[in-house]
């Protein structure tokens, strides 16, 4: 959608160099992360000396970092089915049915988006504290289902907005029940949306750290958190290996996301 | 699809109860928490602890000062490159690498990227061990733990946001707004300066407050950069529930912050809805 | 009984607004209706009742004597064209017009057959695996009766299928329709703004009027024999003067001397409606069973089959007339002096 007004070369210069240096900017720590775990070294270096994979064996043999790696998978995962479970006939009730409170409901299970999440981790500590469950993985398990599950509620939203109830109509009036239609016809349609909003779910969890530190303890850790706990104290090539392999991660789910519904389309507001 | 009592009770059933056990109760709990004292009787200490004395008016402040600065930042850096972005690349390419470079941050955990900050600046970091390779400097210079390294590296966390949000709504401008400025004579500053930017306000307030929100209850970043010389209102409340185990404080602390939050919402919805009727709609 | 669809005192309120104010229709087996208006005035809103999508408010509606009120759409006897198609956009046309069956058990082998029967009936065989928006809007249009027609309902309805077209596809697709409406024998219940359309295609035509049917009847009775102004107005082009009481219960034209051979009793006020067509310009014959008007010619224009034009009576009255073409019409210009002229059998008098 380009504007042809004729702006002269000089501004096209000068908005194009702030605007690559901003991306530079950008790019900057995530290309020096990734660079230094390269290093031969022991310690930081960039541009790094020589090239070795090293860091990253030490990284994949050692148990406490597999061990977060893989309750970081573990958690993301089903806190992103719960939150699928959860968020997708929230959309579905508050796009289609008015009720009173409508409104002020649908408010409500999207404020995670946008409160402190520190706050919400230390209410939940509170809680479980009471309950029982503190620095479990079920604590854990609920605190990220209530942060994540906006993301799949506001997309699945959001596919529901521009949507043709003709069709629906047209397969309940050939015969199809409500389940059927809802299965057979509006699921395919809202597909994209609630694929995005699973995404968004699973990438939140799995880079969260304010809810995980109230539910951790030393055995327990996911990996941000780990990192978050080692990084005080010294930083160091592993801890750079183990960085980029989240970066990696964070790469591939971009790329996963632009292929399927590409990424101005998912992250615009509209 | 005809949704009845029964389906809405059913779909909305599972959520609402979800939501309400973990995340209604729990702030219950934490707002009748903040009212109690270690025996459980009603009280209205912490608050009055909070108001009056001056320590935490410090903590608040900086926290804002913060906030502000990282807006700022982001405006200014942000708006360019949502303008360039919107108006000066047609390659779709090259659109699509530019959202990835914006979103690809957003995917990676605040530490991870605090951690890039820090293998930047800090004393053992790259920018140290160029300026003493260089014979620049004999001592490491005190690049992070410092006000000014916290509100850069929260900037770099925020940005993709503002972005994000000026870049929507600068998307969404009526085109032929534009043109019948230019139509009507004005060049491409005034354009800019007299339609495009007091058009593009609603993204840029949407963005400065999410990134304010965002900055002002931020932990990991700030906790990270300020090596404990400086404190925000996170790590306070971080300080509270696991250092000296005071829920009922940090509970106090917790409400306010979520009552500034909540403000700032309410302020943005509102400028939101009173500029809504001044935008020109395509 | 040939009755297939009963349609009892059906009202529906939306809040304070009256959508439906009561209305009774019956529908014969195998007939082609039309429900005819201008938007707005209920017809939708009743497809949509027999469809099962709107909840009456009040009243009745029977398919083949059983009472439907309580029967959601998906296990009505009947089927429905939507008036932007709704075809699935992730299903190819075989998925398509196979889903009615599908949701019906219907095996295999029978649905695949039965596809490409329907398909060729609608004109678009071989087209079962291409996707939706591959095709034309009149193309579409006949995937969605396919995929209706596939089900063999007791009734299809179809909400203004044909709104999208251009004039000449229009045309061509009011022939299919009736075609179709032959070849399935089925019952059709067709909602519709257009009146030229009504006339041609439908057996019975209900004209309606916010939310009540003013007139049900056939096509031509209502056009020669409309039952208010409104539906004079509406269908057909019409000529409304008014008339005044004279004395009694004769009539003549308002601001005129002249007395119209019609009588009318109970109301103050008449309206004489005239077609265009019926109206003649030239000497008029010396029949006692017309009524002459002299007049001037206020403009003329071509229309292809003839000359239309607006001529001002002598009563002050500006009417439209389209007389048969001949020489002595073409020579008219604007200013001349004529005589109107018409059966006075072609007249109607309302005093609706």
């Amino acid at each position: 959608m380009r504007l042809h007004l004729r702006s002269s070369i000089a501004t096209h210069l000068a908005l194009g160099t702030i605007g690559w240096l901003a991306l530079a900017f950008l790019l900057l720590p995530l290309i020096v992360v990734i660079g230094v775990s390269f290093t031969e070294t022991p310690y930081l270096k960039f541009p790094p000396q020589g090239f070795t994979l090293k860091w990253y064996a030490q990284f994949f043999h050692d148990t406490s970092y597999m061990d977060a790696f893989w309750l970081s998978v573990v958690l993301a995962t089903s806190a992103t089915l719960l939150a699928l479970l959860l968020g997708i006939p929230a959309g579905l009730v508050v796009m289609r049915r008015s009720f009173p409170g409508r409104q002020s409901i649908a408010a409500i299970f999207l404020s995670p988006l946008i409160l402190p999440m520190i706050v919400i981790g230390v209410a939940l500590l509170q809680f479980a504290t009471v309950a029982g469950f503190a620095r479990s993985f079920f604590a854990l398990l609920v605190g990220h289902v209530v942060v994540v599950m906006p993301y799949v509620m506001r997309t699945t939203m959001a596919s529901l907005h521009s949507f043709d109830l003709s069709i629906e109509e047209a397969a309940q009036d050939l015969g199809a029940t409500s389940a059927e239609t809802f299965f057979l016809v509006t699921l395919p349609q809202i597909k994209p949306g609630v694929v995005a909003g699973g995404l968004f779910a699973f990438i939140t969890s799995w880079i969260n750290v304010e809810v995980s530190i109230f539910h951790s303890r030393q055995e327990f850790l996911t990996l941000p958190v780990k990192l978050f706990n080692y990084v005080q104290f010294n930083i160091d090539p592993l801890i750079a290996a183990a960085s980029a392999v989240t970066i990696y991660f964070a790469v591939l789910a971009v790329i996963v996301l632009d292929m399927m519904i590409g990424l101005e389309k998912a992250t615009s507001r509209s | 699809m005809r949704i009845g009592r029964l389906e809405t009770f059913l779909l909305l059933g599972g959520p609402v109860l979800f939501l309400g056990v973990f995340f209604l109760v729990p702030f219950a709990m934490m707002a009748l928490a903040s009212m109690q004292s270690d025996d459980g009787t009603l009280t209205s200490s912490h608050y009055v602890k909070l108001a009056t004395d001056g320590y935490y008016w410090s903590v608040l402040l900086l926290t804002f000062e913060i906030g502000a600065g990282v807006s700022l930042l982001t405006f200014l850096l942000g708006y360019p490159l949502a303008y360039y972005l919107t108006f000066h690349v047609s390659s779709p390419a090259l659109r699509r690498i530019i959202y990835i470079i914006l979103v690809t941050p957003l995917f990676t955990s605040t530490i991870v990227r605090a951690f890039g900050w820090i293998v930047m600046l800090g004393r053992a970091g790259l920018v140290n061990q160029w300026l003493r390779g260089l014979g620049l400097i004999s001592q490491p210079l005190d690049l992070i733990y410092t006000q000014t390294s916290i509100v850069v590296s929260l900037a770099y966390t925020m940005l993709p946001l503002m972005v994000l949000a000026v870049g929507s709504v600068l998307q969404n401008m009526n085109r032929s707004l534009l043109e019948a400025a230019r139509d009507l004579g004005a060049n491409s500053l005034t354009t800019f300066l007299k339609i495009t930017f007091p058009l593009s306000l609603p993204g840029v307030v949407a963005g400065s407050l999410i990134v304010f929100t965002l900055s002002v209850s931020a932990y990991v970043t700030p906790s990270i950069m300020s090596g404990g010389r400086h404190l925000v209102m996170s790590m306070l409340i971080y300080q509270q529930y696991m250092v000296l185990f005071d829920f009922n404080f940090g509970a106090a602390l917790s409400i306010l912050l979520l009552v500034m939050t909540l403000l700032l919402i309410t302020a943005y919805v509102l400028v939101l809805e009173r500029s809504g009727r001044t935008t020109a709609a395509p | 009984m040939s009755d297939l669809i009963s349609i009892d005192k059906l009202v529906k309120r939306y809040g304070s607004v009256v959508a439906l104010g009561g209305v009774s229709l019956n529908i014969r087996r195998g007939e082609f209706l039309s429900i005819l208006g201008p938007s707005g005035c209920g017809k939708t809103t009743l497809l949509r009742a027999i469809a099962g999508f709107v909840e009456p408010t009040s009243g009745e509606i029977r398919i083949d004597g059983q009472l439907m009120n309580d029967v959601p759409p998906n296990r009505r006897p009947v089927n429905t064209v939507f008036q932007n198609y709704a075809l699935f956009p992730h299903m190819t046309v075989a998925e398509n017009v196979a889903f009615g069956p599908r949701r019906a058990g219907m095996a295999r082998g029978e649905i695949t057959r039965r596809i490409a029967e329907v398909l060729l009936a609608v004109g678009m065989d071989g087209y079962g695996d291409r996707y939706p928006r591959a095709l034309s809007g009149g193309q579409q249009q006949r995937i969605a009766l396919a995929r209706a027609l596939i089900n063999q309902p007791q009734v299809l309805l179809l909400d203004e299928p044909l709104g999208a077209l251009d004039l000449k596809l229009r045309k061509r697709m009011q022939l299919e329709l009736k075609r179709l409406h032959q070849d399935f024998a089925l019952t059709f219940v067709y909602v519709t703004h257009d009146q030229e359309e009504a006339l041609a295609m439908s057996d019975r035509i209900a004209v309606m009027k916010q939310g009540e049917i003013v007139q049900f009847d056939n096509g031509q009775e209502i056009y020669r024999n409309p039952a208010s102004r409104y539906v004079a107005d509406f269908i057909g082009e019409a000529n409304l003067i008014d008339c005044v009481l004279d004395g009694g219960s004769g009539v003549r034209l308002a601001h005129g001397s002249l007395v119209l051979p019609y009588s009318c009793s109970g109301s103050d006020a008449a309206t004489l409606m005239v077609r265009p067509e019926d109206i003649h310009l030239g000497d008029a014959p010396g029949d006692a069973a017309i009524v002459v008007v002299p007049a001037t010619v206020r403009n003329k224009t071509f229309i292809g089959q003839g000359w239309r034009l607006v001529i001002a009576l002598d009563t002050g009255h500006v009417i439209s007339a389209q007389p048969p073409a001949s020489a002595a019409i073409e020579q008219l210009i604007p200013g001349d002096r004529v005589t109107a002229w018409w059966p006075s059998e072609r007249g109607r008098l309302l005093t609706r």
